[in-house]
């Protein structure tokens, strides 16, 4: 009898997960391993065809010394822009913790309406804001500085990073803000620390976990994202996921391309097996200590990369 | 008097930190309204702030049949995508929480590892493996790539609100006679329908945006939105591009009211 | 509940409204009635002369549609390689180089003078690279009115001290790009089977105010006094300069690169009658003289005559052509992947 009944779950098991098994396989596993296998053929230069034969060929290619500089420069703007977030984010999240209401709603509206407009169109936008001529610089030129070059260039990039991603920092911040006694800095306040030493002391240091998770996510994004630089950089900032670009569909090379995807890899699946492991440590600290409470992270099944 | 000289600096303090905080929310929200108002500029070159309005771009817009054909076909796209992820996104997520006798956390990050690759290296996967099958540019193959997208988000979302829930509740409605589809029905959908509200308007706007994979598998006649809009500001920049993304604005900003009207904000969760 | 259903039946609008749009189409009986033609070529002026001067006849002949991929040649040209089996555009216009060796890997079909009759009339130029020729051009300088009261007559002006700064590059790979390349090692002692020279000679420009690859925001850059000096094409110079830009062009001495825009017809594709007649209108006498008076892109058509002052701005004739200095393409095509290399690290980078 419960053998039976063992079977008949077995199978309405496989008839529930069948579509979506078959379409994950179809759709991502096989492609994943073909691109791993094409990563050690070689490439038949002038041609888009490629040659069978193993070789490690592409991966040593790939440590020269320029490649290295080019993973180098996508880990900078990547740290540059998640630092950037956090200095920019942190008082919006403080404020967003801290307000209620109406107040709250319009706020959550300004973060999340960038967030669900199409990134080409906001890319569009940062283009013409940090454009040679444009408002930035023109506002700046009031006051006696530049004109700056932002775009094409690495700053435009950093900052248009920035952009995209803070409402992943701010929200992220937030979530921890959120569940913190505001008490508690009161309470510093009464007993004789200043406001901003009460800030320094008590929240900051509580609010750690939700910058960490924040940072690394903001790091993670914009280590693996490739409209921006590319069109910020002005096709003249190379960094990884260009890289892949443009020796995939520009030169054909796709041994190369996808020995640089695979590298690519290696490294934002060490960015995120740290993630989930963080977040999931912050959540044991949240059962011990009761301080974050209800605090929600998502594991890190965060969608990488939208931009 | 040190107590006041004290406060004089906090007032200061709390002031520049108002300021600063106005300044990046201007920066956060600024590229949109720019993005608006420069498609009503009657300049051929794109510039800021316009030196006069026209209509001209939206004009321009209506006789550039393609961009049109786009967004039909990103909306189908969108549409396709939240109806099937929905259906299969939900049967996994129930399978992989219903039995959980064999490898449930296997199969949990199996079907949420496209998550974690970025999207430059599922957009080339897939355009190799959709060339040796001779589907690149084809409407199927931007179908499977949307729906493998947002079949994860349902996936995800579905997940987390079974958290907590009981699976000995179906049992018993199953041991009362009712059969899997009225359990389903009566049971479990009412408990996961919040989730399945998010998780669809999310496949939406997800596959609505998605760009990164699709430039490497889309062209031609199946040439979503956002790639059309990328490959244009990659050549140059084509003020019609401004009217159209200032269109794709204000549909977000539809979106989020939609949102706030039936969830509220602070429930929405990325 | 209800709220769900609101939002149920919106999707049901929406999703109406996607799926009858396309079956509003009319039926005239003609041999395109439903069908489309994608068109891969280049955005802007030519975009908008093809509309003009080709599509506009074009769907009232056949009754098809016609949907553009816009973008550079080199895009393009990858793509034709990727998507063999299954291409996702029928026309596609290339550089002269690419459609020889487009034409010698089999990826573009052969010319059909049966069904392209306008081919007979081609300059025997235009027949030679395995595709249909559609317009002559030649690269050569673009300069700065404002900054040069009297022309330069060189490429060697862009390496004068007092220019520094303010010479822009192409970027490369792209049909400028090579041109500029190959001349730059050419005046520096080089060629196209020795690059060396030329990279070194395009090093020592740097800074670049910026490296060109949209040709509006090239000319915003020139309006706004950033960029004195960069590599042309002809056309683009002096539409620019009609349109009030402050600009003028030049042939150097040392030489100007002959350039050819090609129209070819994509291997595999389902729409080849289609794509013959649409290549046909752009080669008629009608759209080539279009192409010369608003574009100053040279006829490849022998029929097409021009008045004087406008043939001696394009590149008209045969002798016009022999002026020009023709690039050694199979080098260039088998070298390209080498040098995007090495301009990505010698040029990009610091």
């Amino acid at each position: 009898m419960k053998r039976l009944r063992l079977k008949k779950r077995e199978s309405s098991r496989m008839l529930l997960l069948g579509p979506g098994l078959i379409l994950i396989m179809f759709a991502f596993f096989i492609p994943m391993i073909l691109l791993f296998i094409i990563g050690f053929q070689t490439y038949v230069p002038g041609s888009g065809f490629y040659d069978k034969t193993f070789t490690l060929e592409n991966f040593v290619r790939l440590f020269d010394q320029y490649h290295l500089m080019i993973l180098f420069r996508t880990f900078k703007i990547a740290f540059l822009a998640s630092l950037l977030s956090l200095v920019f984010g942190y008082p919006v999240a403080m404020l967003l913790a801290q307000s209620r209401g109406k107040k709250k709603s319009l706020l959550l509206g300004l973060i999340l309406t960038p967030l669900l407009t199409n990134v080409v169109a906001r890319t569009l936008g940062l283009m013409i804001v940090f454009a040679t001529h444009g408002p930035v610089n023109t506002l700046l030129g009031f006051f006696g500085l530049g004109p700056f070059k932002f775009i094409p260039g690495e700053l435009g990039i950093i900052l248009g990073l920035t952009q995209v991603f803070i409402p992943y920092m701010i929200l992220s911040i937030n979530s921890v803000l959120e569940n913190l006694n505001f008490n508690l800095q009161n309470a510093a306040r009464d007993l004789g620390c200043s406001h901003f030493k009460a800030f320094w002391r008590v929240i900051f240091p509580l609010s750690m976990p939700g910058i960490v998770a924040g940072s690394l996510f903001v790091f993670l994004l914009s280590f693996s994202s490739f409209v921006t630089p590319r069109l910020l950089g002005g096709g003249s900032i190379m960094v990884m996921t260009m890289l892949i670009q443009q020796q995939a569909m520009q030169l054909l090379n796709w041994p190369f391309a996808a020995a640089a995807a695979i590298v690519l890899m290696v490294f934002s699946l060490i960015l995120v097996s740290t993630y989930n492991r963080l977040t999931a440590r912050i959540e044991r600290m949240n059962d011990r200590t009761g301080i974050y409470s209800s605090m929600k992270f998502d594991k890190g099944f965060y969608r990488i990369s939208r931009a | 008097m040190i107590k006041e000289a004290g406060t004089g600096i906090a007032v200061l303090g709390s002031l520049a930190k108002k300021i600063f905080t106005m300044l990046v929310l201007i920066f956060i929200i600024l590229p949109l309204p720019i993005v608006i108002i420069s498609s009503f500029s009657s300049s051929s070159m794109i510039a800021f702030p316009p030196k006069e309005f026209s209509l001209k771009w939206y004009i321009s817009l209506a006789s550039k049949r393609e961009y049109i054909t786009s967004f039909l076909l990103s909306l189908r796209i969108a549409l396709i995508s939240v109806v099937c992820s929905l259906t299969f996104g939900t049967m996994a997520a129930l399978a992989i929480k219903r039995y959980t006798y064999r490898f449930p956390e296997l199969l949990k990050t199996m079907f949420l590892s496209p998550l974690m690759v970025p999207a430059v290296i599922i957009g080339i996967a897939l355009m190799r493996f959709m060339n040796i099958l001779g589907w690149i540019n084809s409407f199927k193959a931007i179908m499977v790539a949307h729906l493998l997208i947002t079949m994860v988000y349902v996936i995800r979302t579905v997940l987390s609100s079974l958290v907590g829930y009981d699976i000995t509740i179906e049992y018993a409605a199953r041991d009362l006679g009712a059969g899997p589809l009225l359990t389903f029905r009566k049971i479990t959908f009412p408990l996961i329908k919040p989730g399945l509200i998010v998780a669809g308007m999310f496949s939406f706007i997800v596959s609505l945006d998605e760009t990164t994979i699709s430039i490497f598998i889309a062209g031609g006649r199946t040439t979503t939105l956002p790639v059309r809009i990328y490959s244009m500001l990659e050549h140059g920049l084509d003020p019609t591009v401004t009217a159209i993304s200032s269109l794709l604005i204000v549909l977000a900003l539809c979106i989020l009211l939609l949102i706030n009207k039936v969830m509220g904000l602070d429930k929405f969760k990325i | 509940m209800k709220r769900f259903t609101v939002v149920l039946l919106m999707f049901l609008l929406v999703g109406t409204f996607v799926f009858a749009a396309p079956q509003t189409e009319t039926k005239t009986g003609k041999i395109g009635d439903g069908r489309t033609l994608v068109v891969g070529v280049w955005g802007g002026p030519q975009e908008e002369i093809i509309r003009e001067h080709v599509v506009k006849k074009f769907e009232e002949e056949t009754g098809a549609k016609v949907e553009f991929v816009l973008g550079g040649s080199s895009d393009r040209y990858a793509r034709i390689y990727s998507e063999l089996n299954n291409p996702s555009m029928d026309v596609v216009y290339l550089s002269m180089a690419q459609t020889e060796q487009a034409n010698k890997d089999g990826v573009i079909l052969a010319p059909n003078p049966q069904r392209v009759p306008e081919y007979n009339n081609l300059y025997p130029i235009a027949k030679g690279s395995g595709g249909y020729g559609v317009a002559l051009m030649s690269i050569g300088l673009m300069y700065n009115t404002d900054r040069f009261k009297t022309p330069p007559d060189s490429w060697l002006e862009m390496w004068k001290p007092e220019n520094k700064g303010k010479v822009a590059p192409f970027v490369f790979p792209g049909t400028q790009g090579t041109a500029f390349l190959v001349m730059a090692a050419k005046v520096h002692g080089g060629s196209e089977t020795n690059i060396a020279p030329g990279f070194d000679a395009i090093k020592q420009l740097k800074p670049f105010p910026m490296i060109l690859s949209g040709i509006d925001e090239m000319n915003l850059a020139f309006q706004q006094g950033d960029i004195w000096l960069a590599p042309q094409m002809d056309g683009y110079a002096y539409n620019f300069k009609d349109a009030g830009g402050p600009v003028d062009f030049i042939l150097p001495k040392e030489g100007a690169v002959l350039s050819m825009n090609c129209a070819a017809v994509t291997k595999n594709t389902k729409n080849v009658d289609l794509a013959e007649m649409f290549i046909n209108i752009h080669l008629s006498q009608d759209c080539q003289e279009a192409y010369a008076e608003v574009l100053k892109y040279g006829p490849t058509n022998k029929n097409v005559k021009l008045s004087e002052n406008l043939g001696s701005k394009v590149v008209y004739g045969d002798a016009a052509v022999a002026k020009l200095y023709a690039l050694d393409n199979a080098s260039v095509t088998k070298n390209q992947s080498a040098w995007a290399d090495r301009w990505n690290k010698e040029i990009l980078e610091k």
